[in-house]
């Protein structure tokens, strides 16, 4: 099989499949991109979308509304990865049953902290006249101040009445304003407009016939893209002048952003959903044979390459390219442990460069890739390589078939086999498997040096390890070599671009958009020497980003064959579509 | 039981749930759940509601070693099975079901529990809405009950479900026994059997705040495309059930003579070792067991651990899934006897789960007489991810719907088959389930009782 | 693969690596992860069973007081708490009045605590004589082996286990006080054969670092653990590496520690031997002489709590102790003031910083 990573516009689309796992597969590439597109790119858009918040937008909403002290006391709904992403599931997620019990659960605790005795002369902007009785003007005067921020914009005549009532409603029944403000405040934070990021569209003035986010959902894309949080004041104020629909206006608020210490939030955030570290939250490793591995080795594992990142793109506004090779990096004494080298600080991060040809070079040698992709016990340049072409190269390794004759993996239980290499090797024989394999194996194999959990070894079980390996026609001996490969792969930032992009419209680009990607962005993105930064400003400031484009009508849903009684029943009450 | 050992047993229960203080609730309380004949009211397992439950695992069993030799009842039970003897009786195996792909690539460890539980598989890449099995029954059964279901995973992961309503709606499951403990004994919490019963002013303001949020629906579906209006339509089904769980609370209950509080399970570690996952299965089996006596639900989802059974032993360094495809069949034994290892933990497991429903007595029978537990897996043979003869079990009597203790073969039928005679059994009207090849509308008939 | 270790230099590198033969020798470092007494369980050593439980040894105690059984009876009814716990942590008489029995060992008959019979005991021959008194190591079969601490304490219940089980009590100690106590380090420099090695060198040290827990709860290997540079815990030691196992010279070494377990050990004519273990880690035994009283405030510091839930008769292990003490006799009385001891020490590789040899890379 002969993987077809030429030049030739292979990095059109977001997402590239491979071929598949047969040995007789071809390349196909994704359907979308070769669609031909009737937008021009400089017309380029998408349809806006509802995105459910993610665990860490609503925690951040809360402490930024009512402080960091508030604790939530509940569960949340598990956030949906979808074309690589967390942000475009929650896209596509509702709330389930559960969800929604668990959602209410953190309402009622949040509320009632916001209304308790100690905290409600802070964080309430007024009393009642009897505490014991409704008070709508103060009412109305709180909720729609904390609604504002909450549903991250004023509230509307309706709602605000709406709320006021129920608040006046419970606090007869309950003999207590503050216990109906409780409830009202309660319903707020567990409904739809709280829950789920609506976008708004209005009619574009500029542009006849055309339309756009309206200034509040402008602010909201801005803020949640750039800091992971909910508009702030000045954004909310900007969206209300219609200041931001201004060029001048627009740069005004970008340029605060950028410059803020939230960016690096924002960053954090992005780069913890695009490598998947939410799968940290279960990652587990054998406590028998890698006890160093415990729950505060995961987290600063996360922590480290975050640092290393935001530290390297933002702080030192460096070419993102250069993150896979770079030997600079944070470490606790912990991680000391793990990577043995010696770090003296008792507690807490210090920088660290790991010596030239020690063997690390670059995040791709990091706990959080290697162990996150190894299993419990052993290491797995299969899971390694898949999620080195899946997760920074935004390419789609196909499953293994099913039905496949194992045999020959049968001889990976004799003692002859010591290396992972050789154990592969044996199984890549098969044609069946040589297919898949040939994939995602020969640049696994070069992070042989790195055991499941991370720590330096140059041999297994007694054997010396070979870490030669191949990249899409690139060779080369080691771990530092892949970097290398990967710092010099088109797909690296052309993934890069494509995922942030797609992150920060909450879906996958349309083909309008991902041609606009590709001519615009991505040529922009190596103009400017590879600058995170500067690649989110090129997005925030760009036209695309904000116009809208009503979607072409939706595909039919596929076919119900032989509909049940039961499904009908589901489509009749729209709980099936 | 006698009457009289069943009022004391009673006392008992009611002196552990006062935490040992003198039993201050005298013998006319009692009376209310005993009729003239001393005999319990609704002691009889046709009165009290049928339940289902689902309980899955990954990784299959071993071929050959889990089929009884011979067809129907009396089978000699097969030695995969042995940790399930207790419930030989109740225990009815089908054998020979299969999976079909119409032709669709597979994706592993997916495709089995797909077409099993939604009678559907899925292109690559397509979102199917087809909901689950346990779905389509508890909105049957499970609409009237504080919790439509209750989805629980020994894996550690909330992420282990395969409970959905559609592609984008996934039950999470609990994971850990405390915090089920909470979600369903907490402070909201409603003793079926207490004796005064006054309904919550707050919950009654709860209730008509979420109502209030009902409202304002039409406004906010307004600007939606049609995917995102469908999202909404879940949030609002999802609120709806939550609102049916306040009003709820604001009446007052049934007594349910076998309703016992449970107590504080113990604190627990989660995670995919497997003396882990099985402690924390076994916990949960407990605390639903309690749910369903005191009327709670009636539709539970146990998850023995994530789809592919990543399961493992302390100091290995294979998971029970690599274990499958790696290890080499012993000769002289004829199968895997490592990963061997993890299928007479798993079926232990399912024992637990079995035996903490039979442990609720409910009058002469127990809770597991009027429980259909539907046991399936998602591959027939995992060393080559084999779609053929996967391991599925039903055990309980569905309320005396189901006669229990039969080996039924259909070699080559499609799995729906299973999930289709379950619907009926559960009183779905459902005459035919299952898209393609694995579209039934044959049921089997032996199964009913 | 676990002796891989690639980074070489540590802080105070430069000065060091001039320093002649150097070159090619190689230094290890290690975080002490176990340290407790060294205990040896056969039927042998304890022909008549084990010391009776504090639940027993109470009520033989308010026997002897003067209760009648009945009384006996009610006052351990709620056993382990109990009327019972005033009158015996005061069964101690001094002029016919109650006085504290931990505090004042002697102000109550000997319990006549059954000690060990047998011959197996882990340590070391510490005074070159082989005797009648001696036990056989049964792990480097040496023989003439004192450790009459062991004798003393080795039929109590707590302590009949073999390793790699820990004697209880003694393991909660240690357990107790590591998480908050400077580290014990240990450096062995001068390695040209981890094999066989005539000439090496122990460093003992103190750290100014408190270990981390791995997943299991023991030290995590390979942290850096600083040197503390004022400690009185400094010693160093020659050794011998023989196919593996490496036997130190005689030495004296003081060690602070915490006063939950013993404010100072202070070792006499002592010995060290460690195992260099495969996986990095180093296992062995400690041995040699030290005041008996202080390892008996060690236990009685405890009192009730320690006596009634360890099962440890504290008047009976002071009388033990006094009876078989071997070494030190004070001037006047004649009294030894000295014990013969042997302590188990388990520790895990660690990059020591501020030591006067860094640590060099491994073969």
């Amino acid at each position: 099989m002969k993987l077809v990573f030429a030049k030739a516009g292979l990095f059109v689309a977001a997402a590239v499949a491979l071929a598949a796992c047969s040995p007789a597969g071809g390349g196909k590439e994704n359907a979308s991109a070769s669609a031909t597109t009737a937008m021009t790119a400089s017309q380029a858009g998408g349809p806006a979308i509802m995105r459910r918040l993610t665990q860490e937008q609503y925690e951040q909403i809360i402490a930024d509304v009512f402080g960091s002290t508030i604790t939530l006391g509940g569960r949340f709904e598990p956030d949906v990865r979808e074309n690589g992403l967390l942000a475009v599931g929650s896209g596509q997620v509702s709330v389930t049953a559960a969800g929604l019990e668990q959602y209410d659960v953190m309402a009622r605790n949040v509320a009632a902290q916001v209304t308790d005795e100690k905290r409600r002369a802070t964080l309430l902007p007024c009393a009642p006249k009897d505490a014991k009785a409704a008070d709508d003007a103060c009412a109305r005067e709180t909720l729609s101040k904390v609604g504002r921020l909450l549903y991250r914009r004023p509230l509307t005549q309706a709602e605000i009445d709406g709320r006021v009532a129920k608040a006046a409603e419970g606090a007869v029944k309950l003999k207590s304003y503050y216990a109906g403000l409780e409830a009202s405040l309660a319903g707020m934070l567990v409904s739809p407009q709280f829950l789920f990021r609506e976008e708004l569209v209005e009619a574009d003035p500029s542009r006849k016939g055309m339309t756009r986010l309206n200034g509040y959902t402008k602010a909201a894309r801005l803020s949640f893209f750039l800091w992971n949080a909910g508009p702030d004041d000045e954004l909310l104020r900007a969206a209300e002048t219609g200041e931001i629909h201004t060029a001048k206006g627009l740069t005004k608020q970008v340029d605060r952003m950028l410059a803020s210490p939230r960016l690096k939030e924002g960053t954090r955030a992005f780069f913890t959903d695009m490598l998947e570290f939410d799968r940290f939250g279960t990652l587990a490793k054998d406590a028998a044979i890698y006890p160093k591995f415990n729950f505060k080795a995961a987290q600063e594992a996360q922590e480290q390459t975050l640092r290393t990142i935001v530290d390297h793109t933002v702080t030192q506004n460096a070419d993102y390219r250069d993150l896979f090779t770079t030997r600079k990096t944070y470490l606790t004494r912990l991680l000391g442990a793990i990577y043995r080298v010696p770090v003296d600080q008792p507690t807490g991060w210090v920088p660290y460069e790991f010596p030239e040809n020690g063997g690390q070079a670059g995040i791709l040698t990091q706990v959080s890739f290697v162990a996150l992709h190894s299993h419990p016990g052993r290491t797995s340049p299969t899971l390694r390589g898949k999620a080195l072409r899946e997760v920074l190269l935004c390419q789609k390794v196909p499953d293994p078939p099913g039905n496949v004759d194992f045999k020959i993996v049968q001889e990976t239980s004799n003692p002859s086999f010591k290396t992972v290499r050789q154990r592969l090797n044996a199984h890549a024989t098969e044609a069946m498997c040589k297919g898949c394999h040939k994939i995602t194996d020969p640049m696994g194999l070069a992070l042989e040096n790195f055991d499941t959990i991370g720590g330096y070894r140059t041999n297994e079980n007694g054997a010396p390890i070979d870490t030669s390996g191949e990249l899409d026609g690139i060779k080369f001996n080691d771990a530092a070599g892949l970097g290398k490969a990967v710092h010099d792969h088109p797909g690296t930032t052309s993934c890069l671009v494509n995922r942030v992009y797609s992150y920060a419209v909450g879906r996958v680009a349309t083909p309008s958009e991902k041609d606009w990607v590709k001519t615009n962005l991505e040529k922009r993105f190596a103009e400017d020497g590879y600058k995170v930064p500067q690649l989110f400003r090129r997005i925030v400031t760009s036209d695309t980003f904000f116009r809208v484009i009503p979607p072409a009508e939706k595909p039919p849903a596929e076919k119900l064959a032989g509909k049940t009684a039961a499904a009908e029943k589901l489509i009749q009450t729209g709980e099936l579509k | 039981m006698s009457a009289v050992t069943r009022a004391a047993t009673r006392r008992r229960i009611l002196q552990g749930m006062m935490g040992g203080a003198a039993v201050t609730v005298g013998l006319p309380f009692l009376d209310c759940f005993l009729n003239g004949n001393g005999t319990a009211l609704a002691a009889t397992n046709a009165q009290l509601p049928v339940v289902f439950g689902s309980w899955f695992w990954g990784c299959g069993l071993t071929p050959g070693r889990w089929e009884p030799q011979s067809l129907g009842a009396g089978y000699k039970l097969p030695v995969e099975l042995q940790k399930l003897a207790s419930f030989r009786d109740q225990l009815t195996i089908f054998s020979g079901m299969k999976v079909f792909m119409d032709g669709k690539p597979p994706t592993p460890h997916q495709t089995g529990h797909q077409g099993i539980l939604t009678g559907h598989v899925p292109k690559p890449g397509v979102k199917a809405d087809y909901a689950s099995l346990d779905v389509l029954i508890s909105d049957q059964i499970g609409t009237k009950t504080r919790f439509r279901s209750l989805e629980v995973t020994g894996s550690g992961n909330a992420r282990d479900t395969l409970s959905r309503r559609s592609a984008s709606v996934q039950n999470p499951s609990e994971v850990s026994p405390m915090a089920l403990y909470n979600r369903i004994f907490g402070p909201e919490f409603k003793d079926p059997n207490a004796a005064a019963f006054t309904p919550d002013p707050k919950v009654m303001v709860r209730k008509s705040v979420l109502s209030s949020i009902s409202e304002e629906r039409a406004a906010l579906a307004k600007n939606l495309g049609s995917a995102d209006k469908a999202r909404l339509d879940q949030y609002f089904t999802s609120l709806r059930q939550l609102e049916n769980q306040l009003e709820i609370e604001l009446q007052k209950p049934a007594p349910m003579a076998a309703c016992t509080h449970p107590g504080k399970p113990e604190e627990t570690v989660q995670g995919l070792e497997v003396n882990a996952a099985v402690k924390n299965v076994k916990l949960m089996s407990d605390l639903i067991a309690h749910a369903l006596a005191c009327g709670q639900t009636r539709v539970f989802n146990v998850a023995f651990a994530d789809a592919t059974s990543s399961v493992r032993k302390p100091g290995e360094t294979a998971t029970h899934h690599i274990l499958t495809h790696e290890e080499a069949i012993d000769e002289k034994l004829g199968y895997q006897p490592r990963a061997q290892w993890f299928n007479d933990i798993i079926m232990g497991s399912l024992a637990d789960t079995a035996s903490a429903l039979r442990n609720v007595r409910e009058g002469d029978g127990t809770l597991l007489d009027r429980t259909l537990l539907l046991a399936t897996s998602e591959t027939g043979f995992a060393k080559i991810h084999s779609l053929e003869n996967i391991p599925m079990m039903i055990i309980g009597k569905a309320g005396g719907r189901i006669k229990g203790g039969q080996h039924i073969q259909a070699k080559g039928d499609p799995a729906t088959r299973v999930g289709l005679t379950v619907q009926q059994v559960m009183g779905v009207p459902a005459s035919s389930w299952g898209t393609e090849s694995l579209e039934t509308s044959k049921t089997f008939t032996e199964l009913l009782a | 693969m676990f002796l891989s270790r690639h980074f070489v230099m540590t802080t105070v590198g430069a000065a060091a690596l001039l320093s002649a033969g150097a070159a090619s020798a190689e230094t290890r470092g290690y975080v002490v992860d176990w340290f407790h007494v060294a205990t040896a369980f056969t039927e042998a050593n304890c022909p008549k069973g084990l010391n009776p439980l504090s639940d027993d040894f109470y009520k033989h105690e308010l026997k002897r007081l003067g209760y009648a059984n009945s009384d006996v009876e009610r006052l351990m009814k709620d056993f382990p708490n109990g009327e019972y716990i005033p009158i015996t942590t005061n069964r101690g008489r001094v002029d016919g009045k109650p006085v504290n029995i931990y505090a004042n060992p002697w102000t109550a008959p000997d319990p006549m605590l059954m000690n060990v019979k047998g011959t197996a005991a882990y340590g070391f021959n510490l005074d070159g004589r082989s005797g009648a008194n001696d036990f056989v190591d049964p792990e480097t079969k040496e023989r003439g082996v004192d450790n009459q601490m062991f004798r003393a304490v080795g039929c109590i219940n707590n302590f009949a286990v073999n390793p790699p089980n820990q004697p209880i009590y003694p393991f909660a100690q240690w357990d107790l006080t590591r998480d908050s106590s400077p580290a014990w380090l240990i450096q062995i420099s001068g390695i040209d054969d981890a094999l066989n090695d005539d000439d090496v060198t122990v460093t003992l040290d103190k750290s100014v670092d408190v270990i981390q827990r791995d997943a299991n709860g023991n030290a995590v290997a390979d942290m850096t653990m600083r040197v503390d540079p004022n400690s009185r815990s400094h010693t160093v030691v020659k050794a011998k590496i023989k196919d593996g196992m490496l036997v130190s010279e005689k030495f004296n070494m003081q060690f602070e520690s915490d006063p939950m377990l013993m404010p100072m050990f202070d070792f006499k004519n002592s010995k060290l031997r460690f195992k260099l273990k495969d996986d990095g880690g180093l296992e062995g035994v400690l041995g040699g002489y030290h005041a008996w009283w202080p390892i008996y405030w060690s236990y009685a510091q405890g009192g009730w709590i320690v006596e009634h839930s360890a099962g440890l008769n504290i008047p009976g292990i002071y009388y033990a102790l006094k009876k078989m003490a071997d070494a030190d006799p004070d001037p006047k009385s004649g009294e030894n003031r000295a014990i013969s001891t042997a302590w188990r020490i388990t520790a895990v590789p660690s990059i020591l910083v501020g030591t006067a040899e860094p640590q060099t890379a491994q073969k």
